[in-house]
């Protein structure tokens, strides 16, 4: 047992103290849990939408919980609310223990509060005026329109938020941490007639609002209505199988689909990846290392702990084609052997944690763009990319291309629509041929069991082979 | 999930509504409080077991023609004030809009039966038995199962308020108990999955045997799937794939989306813009309906609301801001999203009107005819301010009286030119828990990508 003074938070002030986390860890676990723990999440957002060159919406809200969850072997009761108070925690940890029982020991070991991160925020966004935003929002709305007479229409928005966690556990382990995102997007919509393409740019980062100052607003709004221009007059992408030439940054996501969840151990831990018992095989072309890592600071898919409260660590998952690693959670751990990775996230209190990538990505080969295009006679260049999704059982994904260009003879030739293209991971990951040297990080949110939680997808660009594309 | 009534939180609307009288600003609360139970079983072991209380307040605030929100889920006194604070902030910085406010909706809502107190009352045990029965269900109905994944039990208790300065009060109370379950089965090399979800507002509607069954059923029946050669071709879609495709692009039947500038359904009211075979209710009345609800996020009473009626566009969804701005009147079709959302237009059960075909005879309208059951990437495959879609799918395609799977192929097209490309309705209508209601459809010509 600590004493309240003793916990070092910054200016975070948990609403939950030591004491009663500890008659919370010890209610949980007193119908024989192996382990019990409790996240705590303060979390004030605001968000300014702008459309018409005007604010079209502002909100801004303070989101409060806690989650706790008691593991009995292998399995777990997961329970929350929004009544912090001592009676409130103590009902919910008194229901959990109450779902389960059995004769383990039960017995939590005193709680030792250990030093928060280093804060990330330089400037938080309750410190700033509402005007600087709206000024922001204005300059983004003035370059798409000004970019060219199609823009019919700009949506911009800012969303910030600082999700402060406070993480126990019947470990004794009682720890804080502060994470702030700070998010710019910008929507340009183009019109001719009864058509209308529309494109988006969306830069996020781990900071404080120093993000925005740092960010050219107008560079990015010119490029989105760049884009959805260039799409207006563009035919649609053949229906075929071909080569394709992935860019760098977004494009990522092939590899965020067609391989990162197949290797969480929400999903191989009951067999229900493709890559289940694949640790040491080769799977992938020799020219793919990837990465996912927790650790890079300021990216949007980064955290000094996960939301056990285990520190990050930077996990490779596949080198050199060969599997090196899962992501692993504590529930995972549990039921496949392998250790944890600091992987266990959630979006909030409302969830449980389960593994989830973090920041992922294809490490940086050799080639350059132009040595990439140059070898394709006939294919794709898919220059932006939007999301996509996978059946990790099946190993069938799909991610869909918003701007590409065909390639003729080595040469970038006219652009194209964007299409949906499609593989299974299994064999699409050996098809990855060739790597370029340019690795570019990009801003993603992905939507799993245990929530929406930020993410990095990131690559060089990249070869693959022979996909299907799915156009007209 | 109790079977006791949440309390009404008289305290906190009263609060919260007499600091906006208090700053001389109209204001509107939006109460949210979600009660829900969750039981997932893996390899015939509970795996997690989720009990869950969420609540939340949402505060609307109007101060001459300027709309600002904020929410809190603390219902400390503070709180509140802070919130009703914040939201009157955030409207300083909009500009005046004349067509903003709130209105003092007073007609009737209608009686639904949406609570259901026996669901309300059905004992853990009984929701416990019930996921194990299902994952049973699922391992035992084929030998070529591999895994079962999520088999499981859930249902929730919610109850709703919205009261606000303009002297609207109501609330209502729902229950729901939803089941799902995703096998994996394997032949050779070839593996197929597939999730079944149902939902019911009885239990008793929940038949674990037969959903576990049935979802082993649909992946067996995948297995020995071809790849296809792409083309222009006809299209018949199941009910579960048109209703994902019309889900992704109801937001262009919304008059908040077309003020926006991103439906291009603007203008064409009383013009065909579909097929005279389809039309398109939304019904927040209907019995039984998922979504069904007395009132919508802004206390206006539902009512049914005839989108398309055999191919004609009728007219656009509109809260009570939309319409003043149209000059028009609410639907009853306002949507905030829950209390953290801001105030927009949303569908409630969106219903496809049958027709007269059986789903046999829109299958062997031609020679061969590709039917799809299942598409995915939604989220990014299909652009609702465009039209423009280009989705993975999978089914069956169908030549004389062969019948077989096919698979890791796309289809692309533009949902404007689907809508009138739309050459027969089915009678088979099958109910999700979108709210989305809708048979098979035929649509004369899609563009396939295959090997």
């Amino acid at each position: 047992m600590i004493e309240r003074q003793q916990v070092s938070s910054g200016t975070w002030q948990p609403p939950v103290d030591p004491a009663v986390a500890q008659d919370v860890i010890a209610d949980a676990m007193s119908s024989g849990a192996d382990f019990a723990e409790i996240f705590v999440e303060e979390r004030p957002t605001s968000r300014l939408m702008f459309l018409d060159g005007k604010v079209e919406d502002a909100v801004s809200g303070q989101s409060l919980g806690a989650g706790i969850r008691v593991i009995h072997g292998q399995r777990a009761v997961y329970g929350y609310t929004s009544d912090l108070s001592r009676a409130g925690l103590l009902a919910v940890a008194q229901s959990v223990a109450a779902a389960h029982k059995r004769s383990g020991q039960g017995d939590p070991a005193a709680l030792v509060a250990a030093e928060p991160a280093p804060r990330l925020a330089r400037i938080y966004p309750q410190d700033v005026p509402s005007e600087r935003r709206i000024e922001l929002a204005l300059k983004a709305d003035r370059a798409a329109r000004r970019f060219h007479e199609a823009i019919a229409q700009v949506e911009v928005s800012i969303t910030e938020s600082v999700q402060r966690v406070l993480i126990a556990n019947s470990e004794g382990l009682f720890i804080t941490d502060e994470r702030p995102y700070s998010r710019f997007f910008v929507q340009a919509i183009a019109r001719s007639g009864s058509q209308q393409q529309v494109c988006a740019r969306s830069p996020g980062r781990m900071a404080g609002f120093e993000f925005f100052d740092d960010l050219d607003v107008e560079e990015l709004a010119r490029d989105a209505a760049d884009s959805a221009v260039r799409m207006l007059a563009a035919d649609y992408a053949p229906a075929a199988r071909m080569p394709v030439v992935i860019d760098k940054g977004f494009g990522g996501v092939i590899f965020h689909e067609a391989c990162g969840h197949l290797l969480e151990t929400t999903a191989v831990a009951p067999k229900a990846s493709i890559l289940a018992d694949k640790l040491g095989e080769r799977i992938a072309h020799e020219a793919v290392t990837a990465i996912d890592d927790g650790t890079l600071a300021g990216e949007w898919g980064s955290s000094a702990i996960d939301d056990e409260g285990m520190p990050t660590q930077r996990t490779v998952l596949i080198d050199k084609g060969r599997l090196v690693s899962y992501m692993v959670d504590r529930l995972g751990e549990l039921k496949t052997g392998y250790r944890r990775t600091g992987s266990g996230r959630r979006e909030s209190y409302r969830f449980a944690p389960a593994s989830r990538m973090r920041n992922t990505f294809i490490a940086p080969g050799e080639a350059s763009i132009e040595e990439l295009i140059g070898g394709v006679r006939f294919g794709l260049y898919a220059r932006r990319m939007g999301g996509g999704s996978v059946s990790p059982g099946t190993g069938d994904f799909n991610f869909s291309v918003r701007e590409a260009f065909l390639i003729r003879d080595g040469k970038i030739a006219e652009p194209v629509r964007g299409a949906t293209l499609i593989g299974n991971g299994a064999d699409i990951l050996k098809k990855i041929s060739r790597v370029g040297k340019d690795l570019e990080l990009a801003t993603g949110m992905c939507g799993s069991i245990s929530g929406t939680v930020p993410v990095d997808v990131g690559e060089p660009p990249i070869l693959v082979d022979e996909i299907t594309v799915g156009g007209r | 999930m109790g079977a006791d009534a949440p309390s009404m939180f008289e305290d906190e609307i009263a609060r919260v509504l007499a600091a906006a009288t208090a700053r001389k600003v109209e204001a509107e609360a939006y109460l949210g409080v979600d009660r829900a139970t969750r039981v997932r079983v893996q390899d015939g072991e509970v795996e997690t077991f989720t009990l869950t209380e969420r609540r939340g307040l949402g505060v609307r605030v109007v101060r001459e023609g300027r709309v600002g929100y904020a929410y809190t889920e603390s219902f400390a006194p503070d709180a509140l004030d802070r919130a009703v604070a914040d939201a009157a902030a955030n409207a300083a910085l909009l500009e005046p809009d004349e067509f903003a406010g709130l209105e003092a909706f007073g007609e009737p809502t209608p009686e639904l039966a949406l609570f259901n107190p026996d669901l309300a009352a059905v004992s853990i045990e009984r929701k416990v038995a019930f996921a194990l029965d299902l994952d049973r269900a699922a391992h035992g109905a084929d030998g070529r199962v591999k895994t079962v994944t999520g088999s499981s039990y859930g249902d929730s208790l919610s109850f709703v308020r919205v009261a606000s300065t303009r002297g609207v009060d109501r609330s209502y109370r729902a229950t729901m108990g939803w089941a799902a379950v995703q096998p994996l089965v394997a032949d050779g090399d070839q593996s197929k999955n597939y999730g079944l979800v149902r939902a019911a507002r009885c239990f008793e509607e929940l038949n674990p045997e037969w959903m576990g069954q049935e979802a082993v059923r649909r992946c067996v029946e995948k297995l020995g799937a071809r790849e296809i050669p792409g083309g222009r071709m006809p299209v018949v879609f199941a009910p579960e794939a048109f209703a994902d495709l019309l889900g992704t692009f109801a937001s262009v039947f919304s008059a908040k989306v077309a003020q926006e500038g991103k439906s291009l359904l603007v203008g064409r009211q009383g013009q065909a813009i579909a097929s005279a075979a389809f039309t398109l209710v939304d019904d927040p009345l209907q019995e039984g309906g998922f979504a069904s609800r007395p009132f919508d996020d802004e206390g206006c009473a539902s009512k049914s609301h005839t989108l398309v009626e055999n191919g004609a566009f009728v007219g656009f969804l509109h809260n009570s801001e939309t319409a003043r701005r149209d000059r028009s009147t609410t639907t009853g079709h306002a949507s905030r999203g829950g209390y953290q959302g801001t105030m927009r237009v949303g569908t409630s059960n969106l219903v496809v009107v049958s027709g007269p075909s059986s789903r046999q005879a829109l299958l062997s309208g031609a020679g061969r005819m590709l039917e799809i059951t299942e598409v995915a990437g939604l989220h990014a495959g299909a652009n609702a301010i465009s039209g423009d879609f280009s989705l993975q799918a999978q089914g069956f395609m169908h030549e004389g009286r062969e019948r077989y799977p096919v698979h890791l192929f796309t289809v692309s097209g533009n949902f404007y030119s689907l809508l009138e490309a739309i050459a027969q309705v089915g009678k088979d209508e099958e109910r999700f828990p979108s709210g989305i209601a809708t048979p098979s459809v035929l649509v004369s010509e899609l563009a396939i990508a295959g090997k």
